[in-house]
């Protein structure tokens, strides 16, 4: 092979790696531009994040320390490595940063919510540091501060960890709610006094919610509460949960009519009702009231049916009070007109009339009012009181203290009010005859009055002993006796004898015992 | 004067019972009773001839209605004595009755029973449903 041509041969392949070298370069500039580019963005962008982490730092540190809520945090063992102005101020001191004595919490004493004592190692805090708790969310506690003030908390506790999950501290935000737990204490207990107060109180109570209703259907309610005063009032139970039309079917429209009127108002309305059902009347209040966004009936109420019936039971007796005295005037009336015919003298005129009305008295103080069974006014006393009271100034009229001059024995026997006036009308007088002309007229006179009842009769005895001797009856029947028997006769449906024995008068009252009664 | 009419007198209180009575005599009248109850009244009107009576309303046995039938029956003038307004089923069933509040004196009360007398006329009427 020629020289020249091998020669040319190597020229070829040397300018072929020439070009080739020169390329490579140019791929290297290249390359090393773009990693240039790329650094300085590397740059740019990190001086850029290290100014935004810088400032969102210093506004966190700002939050941390001029905002509202109270933070702080420790670390794994619980000791506190931060706490913020709010923190300090609601512990009331400023606990040591780093130091191993101060741990978990910077507060001088803490507190449970029932007010029971809880170390620090008991706290919150050291519960999720231990991970006892995930986390502490929205947890009361009480403060003391070391002065004595006491500070509720609401306490926040969130764990921090590291990339393997392990607890490495935690960050406790909490709140002051001293002003509100102790608003809402206040609001609860006034509540329970409510409560205690709509429980216990005799009135019956209920709140009821309107149902919905279409138009033309009759409207109805639902009892929501109710109180024990409630079944007592009305005399229906178990009604929550059911309408006022299932309690009662038979309930008056005009109730529903009254309730719609004030939900649709809103104005209140006291009214009186019959509960024909339970035989009562209800005095009863009506209101509306929102209750937490709900328009709610309110209704108290009370059963005024016994107060009726002693308002009725005093115009009764109003009412027998006004004829009674009306029916006086018109017996002493007649009692001085019939005086007065037999009477002689003015003097004995006023003492004939003094001695009845005394009589009339007695009876009439001895009647007592006594409510019975039928309510209607029922009054008696008994024969033995009335007779001894009627008998009491005839007894011994001289004051020799010799008392036995009336001796008065008999079983007891009820007198009605009308029956009391006849009786102390005979029984008066029989004495004011004795005393005029019989036994009570001398000293050692006596009178002896029985009696005993029987088949629905009584039998009545006077009998006069150790007066003047009797020789025979009266030509003329005194106007005295002509009383005492139309007393008997017309008061008692009884009959008078009257016997005129020469040891002294006996005188036989027969009564019937319903007329007694009466 | 009452000139021996017969005067039924009905009065339970015995006071106003004798000065009823007595005041009838003292006007020439007889009387009748006094009865102090209907049953007693009753007997009365049925054994004699009764030209007028007096009644009181509320008597031992009840009130006067009875009688108040009876004597409309035989035509009788009357006059309520009480001391009581009506009792009101009294009232709604006779009306035009002549009646004289207690307390009156027995006088006056005799002298407007004798110009009822002498003016008698069928003043009281009886009620519809009374004739079933």
């Amino acid at each position: 092979m020629p020289e020249a041509t091998q020669r040319h041969k190597d020229m070829v392949a040397m300018n072929e790696a020439l070009i080739l070298s020169s390329l490579r370069q140019q791929e290297l500039v290249e390359i090393t531009s773009a990693l240039n580019l790329s650094l300085q963005h590397e740059i740019a962008v990190r001086t850029q994040a290290e100014v935004t982490l810088h400032g969102s730092e210093e506004r966190y540190h700002a939050l941390f320390e001029m905002g509202p809520v109270a933070i702080y945090s420790c670390d794994a063992s619980g000791v506190i490595r931060d706490f913020n102005r709010r923190a300090a101020e609601l512990w009331g001191r400023e606990p040591a940063v780093g130091d191993n004595n101060e741990r978990f919490c910077g507060a001088y004493k803490m507190f449970r919510p029932d007010g029971s004592y809880m170390s620090h190692e008991q706290c919150p805090m050291a519960d999720v540091l231990s991970g006892k708790i995930p986390l502490a969310r929205d947890v009361d506690v009480q403060f003391e501060q070391p002065d004595g003030t006491r500070i509720t908390a609401v306490v926040n506790i969130r764990p921090l960890k590291n990339q393997s999950g392990e607890i490495t501290g935690a960050i406790n935000s909490f709140l002051d709610v001293t002003e509100r737990r102790a608003e809402q204490e206040t609001l609860r207990a006034s509540e329970a006094r409510f409560r205690l107060l709509f429980e216990f109180i005799d009135e019956g109570f209920c709140t009821l919610k309107k149902l919905e209703t279409r138009a033309g259907e009759p409207s109805d309610f639902r009892y929501l509460s109710a109180n024990a005063g409630f079944e007592k009032q009305s005399g229906v139970s178990n009604v929550i949960g059911k309408t006022i039309r299932e309690v009662i079917p038979d309930l008056a429209e005009e109730w529903f009519d009254i309730y719609d009127a004030v939900m649709a108002t809103g104005k209140s309305n006291r009214f009186q009702l019959d509960l024909p059902a339970r035989g009562r009347t209800l005095e009863l209040f009506a209101f509306c009231f929102d209750d937490g966004g709900v328009q709610t009936l309110g209704v108290i109420f009370l059963n005024v049916s016994p107060r009726k019936l002693h308002e009725e039971q005093q115009e009764l007796v109003l009412k027998e009070m006004d004829h009674r005295v009306k029916n006086l005037f018109a017996v002493v009336g007649g009692m001085v007109a019939l005086s007065a015919r037999s009477a002689t003298t003015p003097k004995e005129l006023a003492q004939t009339i003094q001695g009845r009305l005394g009589a009339l008295a007695s009876a009439h103080q001895l009647v007592r009012a006594s409510p019975s069974a039928n309510q209607a006014i029922k009054q008696e006393t008994t024969l033995g009181e009335l007779v001894r009271k009627v008998l009491s100034p005839f007894a011994d009229p001289a004051g020799t203290g010799d008392s036995t001059r009336t001796e008065i024995d008999g079983p007891e026997i009820a007198v009605g009010a009308e029956a009391a006036t006849n009786v102390a009308l005979v029984m008066h007088e029989l004495a004011t005859n004795a005393a005029k002309y019989g036994a009570l007229s001398v000293p050692g006179g006596r009178v002896h009055i029985s009696w005993a009842s029987e088949e629905g009769r009584l039998a009545l005895s006077w009998e006069e002993k150790g007066g003047p001797v009797i020789t025979g009856p009266p030509e003329r029947e005194g106007f005295g006796s002509i009383l005492a028997r139309r007393s008997v006769s017309g008061g008692l449906n009884g009959d008078l004898t009257f016997q005129w024995n020469p040891t002294g008068l006996v005188v036989f009252v027969s009564a019937k015992m319903e007329r007694l009664a009466l | 004067m009452l000139n021996y009419v017969s005067v039924l007198v009905v009065e339970d209180q015995t006071f106003i019972a004798l000065d009823l009575a007595l005041a009838v005599e003292d006007a020439g009248g007889k009387v009748v009773g006094p009865a102090a109850g209907c049953e007693e009244a009753m007997a009365l009107l049925s054994t004699g001839i009764v030209g007028a009576a007096i009644l009181d309303v509320n008597l031992v046995d009840g009130d006067c209605s009875v009688l108040v039938e009876a004597l409309l029956g035989l035509d009788v003038p009357f006059m309520i004595h009480t001391a009581v307004n009506l009792p009101p089923a009294l009232a709604t069933r006779f009306s035009g009755m002549v009646v004289q509040i207690k307390p009156c004196p027995a006088a006056n009360l005799v002298a407007r029973l004798e110009g009822l007398i002498t003016g008698h006329r069928r003043t009281v009427v009886l009620a519809p449903e009374s004739y079933d």
